[in-house]
């Protein structure tokens, strides 16, 4: 049974503590009961930096643990805590706040979207991530680098997968854009640096492999993206940094990269 | 084994050991796994290794058990196609409705029509070998079930089992549950309201359907499989899919007739280039004409010829071509000549035959709107001459009269409509294909599926316009375009065409047809007598002038 603290800084300190006993390895009711405390206290505050942070730290590990045990609760969990604290904030009086946890909403409808497959969460993560970049952008060297670089990467994946569906050979170009802007952003080393390493170069293919459909002198652009990306991924996997599950996604598309090079008679 | 292809698998097999059990990515790598065996034992032919490939894929079936979706659709539809080709008919059977339910359920849980497409044209049509699989183990019903889940999922979902539903509920007297029902249906078709609100409408309705329709008797059997064998009794049917065809006489009885030519590797080629020489608009004349032939001759040859001694004594006969056999001419097909075809998109949307129209039919006729920057069409007014001889209530709406909100008005009731007007469609947009009316306004495919009861009372509607009954190749098994759309307005039949036909050769047409109408013969019955008219005349003898345009309806 979750125990409520009576105080903002009481109900802040309990969400933080439970938040890092999860991330250090402990039980999924640390999360549950963190979101409990985040949804049902009566915050005295409307706009309240702290807060917002705390809420998005935790809804990071709800994300977290929904992606590592394939729970769709859990993602739902991490949305309706979201959820709340977004209708707490008064629109513009916080854009910080307010762009990153739209960000962080977006990354769970996206993953929701992955496992539960239903296209209207891509189309509502979309719109949560281009909110949040759009209004991020102008103040983004007031952010950490690392959370404005994670948005970019995440906006890109997000149009990527987006475009398997519409087919659009634009919706890659900008993805690929705005990956670029991620690398740029996201430092020289770490797991999301290596994060935006893999997407980049993947999204390079794809977008290459579009203009391909519509234009067959785009051939050697391909082969030329497909061994770069080979590379790329083959020195992620030999040195970067990156949870299993990363590591795993990187060896199946090298699997998938060195199958589309052999098809392309390199 | 090539050593790139045991590093390949290292990599993957490293991959596995580090991915958790129940993570989705587990089964995206098993399937990665067996589609690189599987290759190479297509490569070698050895044995061995076609053996640890069989054993992969069924690994990756295995492994996709535990999800849904395109990962099981995917790993089951490849499990249930090496089965096939081991001739184990039973397990390709099995796994093969696994593949279309998972492509269903994925459908289903969609909120917009648009996302259901986009599935669609992501998922392979598995329909064909699940329905071939149980044909080779004698049981024919289930593989036209098969065959029927397979097509126009959305549409049977979204309109034509509502309609059935909501039919039966007034008629068994719970007026109020079928006012309630349809306002929810209704809702959840919605084209324009927002994700959120449609997955709303969508939860509240299937707790309707679960909670109360479900405890209805004469509900329960339109909820479970439709029974498509029953809502054709009478009519002459053939399914027609890759390898066989299956042939349903006026007495019910079920025959399968083998097609070994009409294989799907063969029809894809075929019908990518029916769509690209025939259908795709800027092409010249001759260009059509020759691929149309060719077309027909190898329709001909692989299905249409052998199945002629099955269909002795029968007309019309009713065509439901599965997946990517629709939008291709088979009633054109030189041993289809002598008898009248109709065509429709699945059994669930079949209407009960329309009867015959008479004179005194209320009828509208929407010739040539003054569209902005279209050429006009002054063929179109022999056709509403030759309408007018006949319809005599016909009410007609020419050139700047013929705007959206006129036209509305005046197909209000109609029992025959008439639409002389270009048409256009949207591949990659299926909603907005329309039929263009007068200034910038269009009768778009999203009007007719926003509005089901716009042409309730309509017996049949005359689509004289281009590609109205175009498929999309991606998705083909939909049948999602104007013509099925007018079906969804609740027209009871309608007439569309397969691809762009000269404004000359269609005035024509529509003139003998309606000649041929006026004398009583049914509409399937005086559009064939109309192509054999046309057929005679050495100004028209070529199939892309008469063939283009189809009855769809029964």
């Amino acid at each position: 049974m979750t125990d409520y603290p009576s105080t903002d800084e009481a109900a802040l300190a309990r969400i933080a503590e439970l938040t890092a006993s999860w991330n250090d390895g402990g039980s999924l009711q640390a999360l549950a009961d963190a979101a409990n405390i985040a949804i049902s206290t009566r915050w005295s505050l409307m706009v309240d930096g702290n807060r917002s942070r705390a809420i998005y730290e935790l809804a990071d590990a709800l994300l977290d643990a929904g992606v590592q045990l394939s729970r769709l609760d859990v993602l739902e969990a991490g949305i309706a805590v979201l959820d709340a604290e977004l209708r707490r904030l008064p629109e513009r009086l916080d854009p910080r706040s307010e762009g990153l946890l739209r960000a962080k909403r977006g990354a769970l409808l996206a993953e929701r979207h992955y496992q539960g497959e239903r296209i209207d969460d891509l189309v509502a993560a979309r719109t949560d991530l281009e909110a949040a970049v759009g209004s991020l952008g102008p103040i983004a060297e007031f952010i950490d680098p690392q959370d404005w670089a994670w948005c970019l990467a995440t906006y890109a994946t997000i149009l990527s997968t987006h475009a398997d569906y519409t087919r659009s050979v634009d919706e890659r170009g900008e993805a690929l854009e705005v990956l670029e802007r991620a690398a740029l952003v996201s430092g020289a080393g770490g797991s999301l640096r290596a994060a935006v390493r893999h997407k980049l170069a993947v999204t390079r293919v794809e977008y290459h492999e579009r203009v391909l459909l519509d234009d067959p002198g785009a051939r050697p652009r391909v082969l030329d993206a497909v061994t770069r990306a080979i590379d790329e991924l083959e020195a992620l996997v030999r040195e970067g940094p990156g949870a299993d599950i990363e590591r795993s996604t990187w060896l199946q598309n090298l699997v998938q990269l060195r199958r589309r090079q052999a098809e392309l008679g390199a | 084994m090539p050593e790139d292809l045991e590093r390949q698998l290292a990599d993957l097999d490293q991959a596995l050991r580090i991915t958790a059990d129940r993570n989705v990515d587990k089964a995206a790598l098993l399937a990665t796994r067996a589609q690189l065996l599987h290759e190479h034992a297509e490569r070698t032919d050895l044995a061995e290794d076609r053996r640890r490939a069989h054993d992969a894929v069924y690994e990756a079936y295995q492994g996709a058990l535990g999800h849904g979706g395109m990962v099981l659709h995917s790993a089951a539809g490849n499990w249930a196609r090496y089965c096939a080709r081991s001739g184990d008919w039973e397990q390709a059977a099995v796994a093969g409705r696994r593949a279309v339910t998972a492509v269903e359920d994925l459908i289903l849980r969609q909120t917009h029509i648009d996302y259901k497409q986009a599935i669609l044209r992501q998922a392979s049509d598995l329909a064909g070998l699940t329905a071939k699989a149980l044909r080779m183990t004698g049981r024919l019903p289930q593989a036209v079930e098969a065959l029927e889940r397979g097509q126009a999922m959305i549409l049977v979902d979204q309109y034509a089992r509502p309609s059935l539903i909501e039919e039966r509920l007034r008629r068994s007297g719970h007026a109020d549950l079928a006012q309630e029902y349809r306002l929810l249906a209704s809702r959840r078709r919605s084209l324009d309201a927002r994700d959120e609100e449609l997955r709303q409408a969508d939860e509240r309705y299937r707790k309707l359907v679960q909670d109360r329709l479900s405890a209805i008797a004469e509900i329960r059997p339109l909820l479970a499989a439709p029974d498509p064998i029953g809502s054709l009794a009478g009519t002459p049917t053939v399914y027609l899919a890759p390898e066989f065809a299956l042939v349903l006489d006026p007495a019910g009885a079920l025959t399968a007739v083998d097609l070994p030519g009409l294989t799907s590797r063969a029809l894809w080629r075929r019908a990518a280039r029916f769509t690209n020489r025939v259908v795709a608009p800027a092409n010249p004349p001759e260009l059509r004409m020759d691929t149309i032939r060719e077309t027909c001759r190898w329709l001909d040859q692989v299905a249409m010829l052998p199945l002629r001694p099955h269909l002795r004594g029968m007309e019309p006969v009713t065509l439901i071509p599965t997946g990517m056999l629709a939008g291709l001419p088979w009633h054109a097909c030189e041993s289809a000549l002598d008898r009248a075809h109709t065509y429709l998109p699945t059994a669930a949307m079949a209407a009960p035959a329309a009867t015959p129209l008479d004179a005194e039919a209320a009828a509208a006729a929407i010739i040539d709107p003054d569209h902005h920057g279209s050429r006009r069409l002054p063929g179109t007014c022999a056709e509403v001459e030759a309408m007018r001889q006949f319809f005599t209530r016909t009410r007609v709406l020419r050139g700047a009269e013929a705007t959206g909100q006129r036209v509305e008005a005046a197909l209000a009731g109609v029992q025959l409509a008439h639409f002389g007007c270009h048409g256009v469609s949207e591949p990659r947009q299926v909603l907005e294909g329309a039929l263009l009316l007068a200034g910038s306004d269009r009768l778009r495919l999203r009007d007719l599926l926003a509005a089901p009861s716009l042409l309730a009372h309509a017996r049949l509607v005359v689509l004289s316009a281009c590609q109205t009954s175009m498929i999309d190749r991606w998705a083909p098994g939909e049948s999602l375009n104007l013509t099925t759309g007018v079906l969804a307005a609740g027209a009871q039949a309608a007439i569309g065409s397969l691809w762009p036909v000269p404004d000359r050769a269609t005035s024509a047409l529509m003139t003998h047809f309606y000649a041929s109408l006026s004398t009583g013969m049914t509409a399937p019955g005086a559009l064939h007598h109309a192509q054999r008219e046309l057929r005679a005349d050495p100004t028209w003898r070529d199939r892309y002038y008469w063939a283009g345009f189809v009855y769809v309806g029964r």
